[in-house]
């Protein structure tokens, strides 16, 4: 055992020894210590209204071949860390289920509006779409369920865009999932790109690496110790995905932030138009217990999740209309759904 | 999702989030700024809990660790550049909240009781207003004690009770010093002189209700003439001089006020039964060294010195007299006991200046009087008369040494036990509530409770109240200079009250809270 871990520990010392330039995995382009910039303590210049844009999700059933679930997704608009009055919510119920259509399963989602109005017409894909497939595996009904929310993000940024916002915050990467998510976030595109706003998303984690076997979170970090900067962001490249049109940096927002996240800005974006994303970046970025985070990304979480009181409530309604019979079938049906529940009920 | 309220322009200050019904815990509405013993009212359909802010804490949805590293770093400048959002809501105040009333409102009457069940969950609460109060109903007779209270702010309800329940079922005031006793007492006179059917005595041991030239007192009481009488050794014109016949005096006035051994007892009870109302006289005029009382020298001499002691009197080449005058071996004064009694029995107040007596002497003489006032109600009593009667009630100032029964039983703990059946009852002033017998606290109908910061005070008060006020510790010690808790048998709920000053009431009609009640909306007169 002793000679097991210091094997172990020997590989690990081999990627401790972050280097000072690579090339990023996946962007082909190269990261060096000289291109990574400090940013300026926020000052007296003009911010931009920023717009964080987040979606929750709760499913009320689960089965797997039907899934209810509420959503809700928020948008808001900060001036720095001051929350303006303008904020929009959309609640909607989703169902989606298993079927058959010419020969072929797919899963259709139908989209019942609660408030706010969230015009999606019903959504169809074939179970083997390769956005829903693991392996050789029939996509699942989890991955399936989150379609409906995802699109009504890029149309709930669309309206952020329309209601004023400089900048939109996506909580995430830019990059596209599923079938036809691209048109929705090709039309975010056009319409930034009329109204002269950037669009942006900005990941909490992230896995990007070098090619020679190094993190970039890590390797940036080091580069930024070495260099005495406090703040401090680095251009990874652009995607060589063609349905990611953005744009992907590293940035430490924030002196007191314990780490650096993932920044994706729509590749139309202009150098003043970064300039003015950074600065109300920096200066959202100062949330006491999360600095570095931006806070309207932090408020917009807050507004979007959907508590576990609220699907019970909905099943309850749900479980009322059925007879006990069919209640009782469809409990079977999704313990085989949710196993982990009872092995975490055990203990230990 | 809006539960049971309905109000849409209503300020709420918080809303339930978890409790039970002994305890409401809210989320504070931030900026409400709810402060111990506010009243907030929830209101659900067709009932609205009454509730008392009986706690504070700090709630927070952040994990310890972060808030300790992020308090760190801003409290050493470490990093100074970190904010608060406008309206976080991850920190917040939790409001802990003692449901005293349930108020249930049908056919548009509303009917107070003890909680028996508790709002909706996530029900939102407001501050109480005077209409929240709009069960409390005209009493009789009604003695205002003062306004109702919502933490620090008074609100334009008066609080009344009956006097005559609330006099015959024993008062007890608890308080530590400065924390307005004498205000207290001073106004619950003034008012028990309007009726003119409540006879009050009082030894007042300061000098104090009675009023002098520049200081307003009793004696500016519009029905001053018809319902005061004072009694001092210096009276001002009108009044009466303190001159008391030891006659009129029994030992059994004694007992219980003073220490005495078994052997002066009995002593003391064999000169009663041999010279009767001359028994003080007798005792000071033995020779000690006769034969026959030879064997009790000892006790006839301690006798001699403390009858002496108590009513001040001095040797003299012509016999013993008294050195401030007050007591007359002669035949003066014979009839001040009795007029006392009458004037009690007449429903006045009747107020003695203690000032230039001892405590003891003082007591020795309201016994004197209370045991007169037993003698006659007994007989009213028996003869079927008493509820025609006026209602008596003593005032006893540093209450716990007689009640305690310290020295054995007296006219004032048989009052407290009895008392009510002979329409004579107590009013007992204490800051040391714990010494008194349970027996006698529970016995006691209304406690009026002021600000006390020893702990075994509060919880002495709190354990023999009528309402459950095991969480109104903090409150209790936090109470400001006439602030108090009314606490009854009578009342449905604890009454959180401010006492006005005795200058307000006696000179522009009510006191503190009228200011701020002539500032708010439709004030309405209530009583309970």
């Amino acid at each position: 055992m002793p000679g097991l871990l210091d094997e172990i520990c020997e590989a690990l010392r081999g990627h401790l020894d972050l280097p000072n330039a690579g090339i990023v995995s996946g962007f082909n382009e190269a990261l060096k210590e000289e291109d990574l910039k400090e940013l300026p303590l926020p000052g007296s210049d003009e911010i931009p209204v920023i717009s964080a844009v987040d979606g929750g999700s709760n499913a009320v059933l689960m089965t797997p071949t039907l899934a209810v679930v509420l959503n809700r997704v928020y948008y808001n608009q900060f001036l720095g860390m001051k929350k303006m009055d303008h904020c929009e919510t959309v609640e909607f119920i989703s169902k989606t289920e298993v079927m058959k259509k010419e020969g072929k399963a797919i899963f259709r989602t139908e989209v019942y509006p609660i408030s706010g109005g969230c015009p999606l017409d019903p959504l169809e894909i074939d179970t083997r779409d390769q956005s829903l497939m693991v392996g050789n595996m029939y996509g699942d009904m989890t991955r399936a369920v989150s379609i409906a929310r995802r699109f009504c993000e890029w149309k709930m940024a669309e309206r952020a865009v329309e209601s004023g916002a400089e900048c939109v915050l996506i909580d995430g990467a830019l990059q596209t999932a599923f079938k036809g998510e691209t048109e929705f976030a090709n039309r975010l595109y056009q319409k930034a790109k009329e109204r002269g706003a950037v669009v942006a998303g900005l990941s909490k984690s992230t896995i990007i690496y070098l090619e020679s076997g190094y993190p970039v979170a890590g390797t940036v970090d080091f580069m930024a110790r070495r260099k005495g900067y406090e703040r401090w962001i680095i251009r990874l490249g652009m995607s060589e995905e063609w349905a990611h049109h953005a744009t992907v940096y590293y940035a430490r927002l924030h002196e007191a932030a314990d780490r650096g996240y993932r920044l994706d800005v729509f590749e139309g974006a202009t150098g003043g138009q970064l300039d003015s994303l950074l600065r109300g970046l920096l200066a959202c970025s100062s949330y006491m217990w999360y600095p570095g985070y931006p806070y309207p990304l932090i408020d917009a979480h807050t507004y979007a999740k959907v508590g576990n009181h609220e699907v019970e409530s909905l099943k309850g309604q749900i479980l009322d209309r059925l007879s006990p019979e069919e209640a009782e079938r469809l409990e079977l049906m999704e313990r085989a759904s949710a196993p982990h529940e009872v092995l975490d009920s055990l203990g230990g | 999702m809006e539960t049971g309220m309905g109000i849409g322009t209503t300020d709420y200050v918080g809303q339930i989030v978890e409790g039970d019904d002994g305890e409401l815990v809210l989320r504070e509405k931030q900026g409400a700024k709810l402060e111990l013993g506010d009243l907030v009212v929830v209101d659900n359909e067709k009932v609205e809990y009454i509730c008392m802010v009986s706690k504070l804490t700090y709630g927070s949805l952040i994990h310890p660790d972060r808030i300790l590293t992020s308090s760190g770093s801003v409290l050493e400048g470490v990093n100074p550049r970190l904010e608060f959002p406008d309206k976080d809501l991850r920190i917040f105040r939790q409001v802990h909240v003692k449901p005293l009333l349930e108020v249930a409102s049908e056919n548009g009457k509303q009917s107070p009781r003890a909680p028996r069940g508790i709002p909706e969950f996530m029900s939102k609460a407001r501050m109480a207003s005077a209409q929240d109060f709009s069960f409390l109903e005209a009493p009789r007779t009604k003695v205002f004690i003062g306004n109702v209270r919502s933490g620090s702010r008074t609100l334009p309800v008066e609080y009344s009770m009956d006097g005559e329940r609330l006099l015959s079922h024993h008062v007890l005031v608890s308080a530590q010093t400065g924390r307005g006793k004498s205000n207290l007492v001073k106004v619950l006179l003034w008012e028990a002189m309007r009726h003119g059917k409540f006879g009050v005595l009082v030894m007042d041991v300061h000098n104090e209700y009675y009023g002098t030239t520049t200081s307003k007192g009793l004696k500016d009481h519009p029905d001053a003439a018809r319902a005061l009488v004072f009694y001092s050794r210096n009276p001002p014109p009108g009044q009466q001089f303190l001159k008391v016949n030891l006659k009129s005096i029994d030992p059994e006035d004694l007992m219980g006020v003073v220490e005495f051994t078994t052997a002066q007892e009995e002593t003391l009870e064999q000169f009663r039964r041999q010279h009767g109302a001359d028994w003080a006289s007798a005792l000071l005029a033995v020779n000690e060294e006769d034969e026959s009382f030879k064997k009790a020298k000892g006790t006839i001499r301690a006798l001699k010195r403390k009858v002496c002691n108590i009513f001040n009197l001095r040797e003299t080449a012509a016999g013993y007299e008294c050195a401030d005058g007050v007591f007359d071996l002669g035949g003066m004064g014979e009839e001040t006991i009795n007029d006392m009694a009458q004037a009690l029995e007449d429903g006045k107040v009747v107020l003695i200046d203690g000032s230039s007596i001892s405590d003891d002497t003082g007591l020795v003489i309201a016994s004197a009087v209370l045991r007169k006032l037993f003698d006659r109600y007994d007989g009213y009593k028996s003869s079927g008369v008493l509820k025609e009667k006026a209602q008596v009630v003593v005032v006893l100032e540093e209450a716990p040494r007689l009640l305690s029964g310290a020295y054995g039983d007296n006219v004032f703990s048989r009052i407290a036990r009895e008392g009510r059946k002979f329409r004579i009852g107590l009013i007992a002033i204490t800051q040391l509530a714990s010494v008194i017998p349970r027996e006698i606290l529970a016995n006691i109908g209304t406690k009026i409770i002021m600000g006390n910061e020893m702990a075994l005070e509060r919880r002495a008060i709190a354990e023999s109240a009528a309402q459950d006020l095991a969480d109104f510790d903090r409150i209790i010690a936090g109470l400001d200079v006439g602030e108090a808790i009314v606490s009854s048998i009578f009342s449905k709920f604890p009454v959180p009250v401010k006492v006005p000053k005795f200058e307000d009431l006696a000179g522009i009609g009510r006191g503190p809270g009228m200011e701020e009640a002539r500032a708010q909306p439709a004030p309405k007169k209530r009583y309970f």
